[in-house]
């Protein structure tokens, strides 16, 4: 790992970012008309904000924000019933710290300790392990994230049946990334959309990094092949983002849909192999609710019968939880797909803010609205 | 439900600023407290004026890389007294005491205070010793009041700060907070990241020459909350914003990437040996030159200006010539999922 430590400030430089903008200006000339680039990362999102990179693009390449974080597009029923295990049962509740403000209907993680329940923030799922074995009661880590944390879930399930641990449970929460983003290519095919809409409005995706670590190139060809359209997966550093983004320009200049890798040095053609298998030794997919992009076939992850005794839902008596969101103004549903920035929505800092949220993408720290508000708002409007 | 105390409280965040407002200055406001400084300022005779300072410190662990709670609670004193251009007097120290805590603890917290005591001239003059039991608290609290005395001719204040005023700081940022949070362990890897925890008495003392103290238009150590929580606080209450250079702000390898690898933000992060100072631009660069000639000023560095504004905020030139804005920080930092 040391080369990739030392090698980061390359990718920070200003005169390597400016040799991309610059190119990045001249193909959107041979473009000839407006280019809509989706990054559906979380992390892009915030990194595209913190860095200032909408304001290095030339006028008619537009950048816009999709559903890649995993706490955005976590529903807020699993909030409510996490919280409904820690009022009810005598448990121990481990997370991930962007879980712990989440505003449930009621309350979030964050007021329930300071009421008294035992709330306790994890950096790995592995650290839930060394609390079970440590306490004499139930411990529950909420398992939420995309198909980059599930192989340490997984890892960690199997270690917990290994070892024979039997007061640690998972309520499960995570979500298959490739099913979603196929339902927002659909979406703005207009052949699911609930807007009227008579063209595709994105031209190309900025894929995510970590997620392809695990994945790999090969798992997004069908984005080009069945729906011809572009995609690059693309790193973190200010450097990474500005090539990605080139790369998806040429495409667009040459008229050829296809997937790309630019951060090479960690994401390869058929991604971590190992982590892919105990994933599906773990996990299997059914439907499930994501905010704001609705129910998906085969996008939400459950564990396979040989773990079930580690299944939250399995073993505490968890009332359904339905809520009804048509009432709202928020316009999350739209913000997630692309089809409005943030401050196109009428809750955007007047009503919804990063401590009052309205809508899942202000809860996140990642999430379009609160990348927006913290970084650009005064100067995107 | 009612309203709790919530621990976001007391991280020098956007929530500490709510709790001052809305409880703090509603009970006790006077035309002193509300100055909101660092320390109060009263006038004693027509030579000098009284600087005035409390802090309570419960930093967990007691002990980490680069200092321990002794030293911190002596130092973050001094240096709060040093923000109004005081000279530190002296300290009061107040102990709460977990039942239990072996003596030697007490020993090494008191060797590192007498230490630092020595060092800066400063006279620990009375204190209160509490014992409590198991439990009710964690090792060791301790409270510091510090007495100092500022000269008439300095008068370091919000309303002094005009644009085209420069912003120094004295080095690199954010090593005290993540010295903390690589003591508390559970990250799974090892750091040399040392706290800054440091009094900055001669640094300071250096600057207030009386060719220089005319042009010193505030002081402000950032400690909880970091650059971020100082930089705001100044420009809501002085009416003008703030932009600072990205690639001025000195800051360690290691700081920066313990920081990217749990996307903390370093501008967000506690300081306790650095101070935040604005001047006019014309004495700046004899400032800088000042404080590098002390150790703790090696790294000073200008890193931004008071600009005018309509609407006051902080805004950040980034390494590439992007703008984007500093928040005041909600409330600590957590570590993201990814």
């Amino acid at each position: 790992m040391n080369h990739l430590y030392f090698d980061l400030p390359k990718f920070k430089d200003k005169k390597n970012v400016e040799i991309e903008v610059e190119k990045i200006h001249k193909l959107s000339k041979k473009i000839n008309r407006k280019v809509c680039i989706m990054e559906v990362c979380g992390t892009h999102t915030m990194q595209i904000a913190k860095y200032g990179i909408r304001k290095m693009m030339p006028e008619n390449v537009k950048l816009i924000s999709g559903p890649g974080c995993p706490v955005c597009v976590t529903p807020q029923e699993y909030i409510d019933k996490a919280i409904y295990i820690l009022k009810n049962y005598d448990v121990i509740i481990t997370t991930f710290g962007d879980l712990y403000r989440v505003v449930g209907t009621e309350s979030s993680l964050e007021k329930e300790r300071i009421n008294g329940k035992d709330v306790r923030i994890v950096y790995s799922p592995y650290e839930s392990l060394d609390i079970a074995k440590s306490v004499n009661k139930p411990v529950v880590f909420l398992s939420i994230g995309f198909e980059t944390t599930m192989p340490a879930v997984a890892c960690t399930i199997k270690e917990a049946k290994r070892s024979n641990i039997n007061n640690l449970y998972f309520f499960i929460g995570n979500k298959f990334f490739l099913p979603a983003l196929e339902t927002l290519i659909l979406f703005n095919r207009n052949f699911l959309s609930p807007f009227i809409k008579t063209e595709m409005f994105i031209d190309g995706f900025l894929l995510p990094g970590h997620l392809s670590v695990i994945v790999g190139e090969e798992s997004y060809l069908w984005v080009a092949e069945r729906y011809g359209l572009s995609g690059v997966i693309t790193g973190f550093e200010p450097l990474d983002i500005v090539r990605g983004i080139r790369m998806l320009l040429e495409t667009f200049v040459d008229s050829q849909p296809r997937i790309q890798n630019e951060y090479v040095r960690v994401v390869s053609y058929e991604g971590n192999k190992f982590a892919k298998k105990v994933i599906s030794e773990v996990f299997e997919p059914t439907g499930g609710s994501w905010r704001g992009l609705g129910f998906i076939d085969e996008s939400t992850a459950k564990l396979k019968k040989e773990y079930e005794m580690f299944d939250a839902e399995k073993v505490f008596n968890i009332p359904n939880i339905t809520i009804n969101l048509s009432n709202t103004k928020c316009k999350c549903n739209e913000v997630l797909i692309g089809k409005i920035t943030p401050f196109e929505c009428p809750l955007f800092e007047k009503v919804c803010t990063p401590e009052n949220p309205v809508g899942a993408c202000m809860v996140s720290s990642e999430g379009a609205c609160a990348a927006y508000y913290k970084y650009e708002r005064c100067y995107l409007r | 439900m009612k309203e709790k105390i919530l621990l976001s409280y007391g991280s020098g965040g956007k929530h500490t600023l709510e709790f001052i407002n809305n409880f703090v200055l509603k009970y006790f406001s006077n035309e002193v407290l509300n100055q909101l400084l660092d320390s109060a300022v009263v006038k004693i005779s027509d030579e000098t004026k009284l600087a005035f300072t409390v802090d309570s410190y419960t930093v967990s662990p007691i002990f980490f890389p680069g200092g321990d709670i002794g030293k911190l609670s002596i130092c973050g004193t001094i240096n709060d007294l040093l923000c109004v251009g005081a000279l530190p007097l002296f300290i009061s120290l107040s102990l709460i005491i977990e039942e239990g805590l072996e003596v030697e603890v007490i020993e090494k917290i008191f060797s590192s205070i007498k230490e630092i005591a020595y060092s800066e001239n400063i006279k620990i003059v009375t204190g209160d010793t509490k014992v409590v039991q198991k439990g009710m608290c964690d090792k060791i609290f301790i409270t510091t009041a510090g007495i100092g005395i500022v000269d008439n001719n300095i008068d370091l204040n919000y309303d002094k700060i005009k644009p085209g005023d420069v912003v120094i700081i004295t080095g690199s940022i954010a090593e005290h907070g993540c010295a903390v949070l690589l003591a508390r362990g559970g990250y799974g890897f090892k750091s040399d990241i040392q706290s800054d925890c440091a009094s900055l008495k001669g640094l300071i003392e250096a600057i207030l020459k009386p060719e220089i103290v005319p042009y010193i238009k505030f002081m402000r150590d950032p400690t909880r909350g970091g650059i971020s929580a100082v930089l705001n606080e100044i420009v809501n209450k002085s009416n003008v914003s703030i932009e600072i250079e990205e690639e001025k702000i000195p800051i360690k390898d290691n700081v920066k990437y313990f920081c990217e690898l749990l996307g903390f933000d370093p501008l967000n992060i506690a300081n306790e040996g650095k101070m935040l100072i604005i001047v006019s631009s014309s004495i700046a660069e004899e400032v800088i030159k000042i404080l590098k000639q002390h150790h703790l000023g090696k790294d000073a560095a200008i890193i931004g200006r008071i600009i005018k504004d309509d609407e006051p905020k902080v805004i950040l030139k980034t390494l590439f010539g992007t703008k984007r804005i500093v928040e005041l920080p909600i409330a600590e930092e957590l570590p993201r999922i990814c």
